[in-house]
């Protein structure tokens, strides 16, 4: 398929560098666009043994170096990889004048994208992943402030704002004082082919859990918004009444504090706090778990969510923001309210009611595949690029 | 610096059209001093700031749409920057990049000297950003022999890019050997 659309797409990470799901956002988006036949170059910080140029499922993945210049914190840090980014890609579209747009992935890009949108008068459209306020919950000192900023300043600065979520839409047009109707939604996406991959289930799940054990499962940042603090606190129960045991995938700043706290509880033989794991055996994971519990406090989409779902792994959640909008209540999972009592009341359910657990996965399963697949989320993405083209077009800001 | 650029500025536009473009913590303002010379006063468009890089690197974004929304206004005729002190050098070498502007490089005075921590990672950092300056441009401007040797020695700039102009009119002349050589 030939589209004519040309994209240069800027990200601070792009796998193999990793920091969050941005990573495996913008890697699935701009390889599905590409299979669309649109052309697309990503232009990302440099990461140890990855080259600086390379092509990957039709893409070309350009890789600059980030560290160029010593910085002595991570605001400045992210200032001079914006320069690095954008001098980078200035000469890249400088040498093939033929991109339509440009599409910047969260604050950190900026900067870049900004002045490059100005210096070839091309289209910008931004994807907000978060924002500074829903990740803080609030805007408490100088430098949220700095970064909340950006935010608005980029928004301001876009044709057109791509948000994963009505929930995030809502959140953005408030706390940013965007436009509602410059928003589009579109949700991220699931390659659900990787979780039918075959693998060992029995040998994966004894590296976690005994045979006896009730896996309960648990992946994310560390973090307050999460919500892993509440799950730990429904635990001691779940461990007497279902011999439970709690794996926790992730890693930050709460870490210490839960290791503490479970020791606290008489726990910490029933809770294994894993860090990062590599993505066939997180896959796996959440295929051998009992159930998959989602406390989070703010989540703008959610995607470990869609991860349980393609795996027919039963989830709890308390169905805040995103969460709310990929899952319903006893159709796809059981809502519950963000406290350890009800978390525990939530778990259970699904761990005494396993026909109950069977329904919510298949259904979750179902409209997983059938509302979450990255072609169509490209699609509804190329008719965001398609959009402001046509607009573009139209109007008499041009580089001529 | 800001009267130094004042004057040589009003000197220049007697001879070619002249556009300073400069940082305003207000709004932004367009100014006509005469009918070549006129004053882009820029605001930053993020506030606040965590350091003095931060704040250079969004200010020069800013720096890039005015820059280049005078160049498209002009049709794209030739034109060249004269980037005084290492605060829109990034904006610099964008425009560079991007539509093959060349720009000449004064700089004032060097990290180097102003820092009391010279060694500290801000520091290194702004005279990373001094170097890239250096570098990147066509022509460096000095205003004694002292600071040519300055930046001889810290940056390790040949010789014959770094120019003393006596005048107006040999800068002007400097000028125009790099609008012919680009």
């Amino acid at each position: 398929m030939v589209n004519s659309t040309s994209v240069i797409m800027l990200s601070w990470e792009y796998p193999p560098r990793i920091i969050g799901g941005l990573s495996a956002h913008v890697y699935e988006l701009s390889r599905s666009l590409s299979r669309l036949g649109v052309k697309v170059h990503v232009v990302t910080c440099d990461f140890p043994g990855a080259p600086e140029y390379e092509e990957v499922n039709g893409v070309s993945v350009h890789r600059v170096d980030s560290y160029r210049y010593p910085t002595p914190d991570f605001a400045t840090w992210v200032a001079m990889m914006n320069v690095n980014l954008q001098h980078a890609t200035a000469e890249i579209i400088a040498s093939d004048r033929k991109f339509s747009v440009i599409h910047c992935h969260d604050w950190l890009v900026a900067d870049a994208g900004i002045g490059l949108k100005h210096l070839f008068r091309l289209p910008l459209i931004a994807t907000i992943h978060s924002t500074e306020h829903g990740r803080r919950g609030g805007i408490h000192d100088d430098y949220q402030r700095m970064i909340a900023s950006h935010e608005a300043w980029l928004t301001r600065e876009a044709w057109r704002i791509i948000c994963c979520s009505n929930y995030m839409a809502w959140e953005v047009s408030n706390v940013l004082n965007v436009p509602h109707d410059k928003i589009d939604v579109v949700p991220n996406g699931i390659d659900s082919q990787l979780y039918d991959e075959p693998f060992h289930a029995n040998e994966l799940r004894l590296r976690f859990a005994s045979t006896d054990e009730k896996l309960i499962l648990y992946v994310g940042r560390l973090v307050h918004e999460k919500g892993v603090h509440l799950l730990l606190e429904s635990m001691p129960q779940l461990i007497r009444d279902f011999n439970a045991k709690l794996v926790i995938v992730g890693e930050g700043y709460l870490k210490e504090e839960l290791i503490k706290r479970a020791e606290e509880l008489g726990i910490g033989s029933k809770v294994f706090i894993t860090g990062f794991l590599e993505s066939s055996t997180l896959r796996g994971l959440f295929r051998v778990a009992d159930v998959c519990v989602i406390p989070s406090l703010y989540e703008p989409f959610g995607i470990v969510a869609l991860e349980a779902m393609v795996s027919k792994c039963p989830i709890v959640t308390t169905g805040v923001g995103g969460l709310g909008e990929i899952l319903q209540h006893e159709k796809t999972a059981l809502f519950v309210y963000p406290t350890p009592e009800s978390i525990r009341w939530g778990v259970s359910q699904l761990l005494q009611n396993r026909r109950l657990a069977e329904v919510l996965t298949d259904n979750a399963y179902q409209r997983a595949k059938l509302f979450y697949r990255w072609d169509t989320i490209a699609e509804n993405t190329l008719a965001v690029y398609t959009r402001v083209v046509k607009e573009y077009g139209m109007g008499s800001w041009k580089a001529k | 610096m800001a009267y130094e650029v004042d004057i040589l500025a009003s000197k220049i536009s007697n001879n070619l059209p002249v556009s300073v473009v400069t940082f305003n913590d207000g709004a932004y303002s367009v100014e006509s001093k005469s009918h070549t010379l006129e004053i882009h006063r820029v605001p930053n468009p993020v506030t606040p700031h965590a350091t003095i890089v931060t704040w250079s690197v969004s200010l020069c974004s800013e720096i890039e749409r005015i820059v280049a929304d005078i160049y498209y206004a002009r049709e794209k005729r030739e034109m060249l920057l004269d980037v005084h002190g290492w605060h829109f050098i990034p904006a610099a070498v964008a425009l560079k990049k991007a539509l093959k502007i060349p720009f000449a490089f004064t700089p004032h005075s060097l990290e180097e000297h102003r820092s009391g921590d010279p060694s500290s990672a801000l520091s290194s950092c702004i005279r990373g950003i001094e170097w890239l300056g250096l570098y990147e441009s066509s022509l460096v401007v000095v205003d004694s022999l002292w600071m040519k040797e300055q930046v001889q020695k810290i940056h390790s700039v040949p010789q014959g890019k770094i120019k003393i102009p006596k005048d107006t009119e040999e800068l002007l002349s400097s000028y125009q050997k790099i609008l012919q050589a680009s």
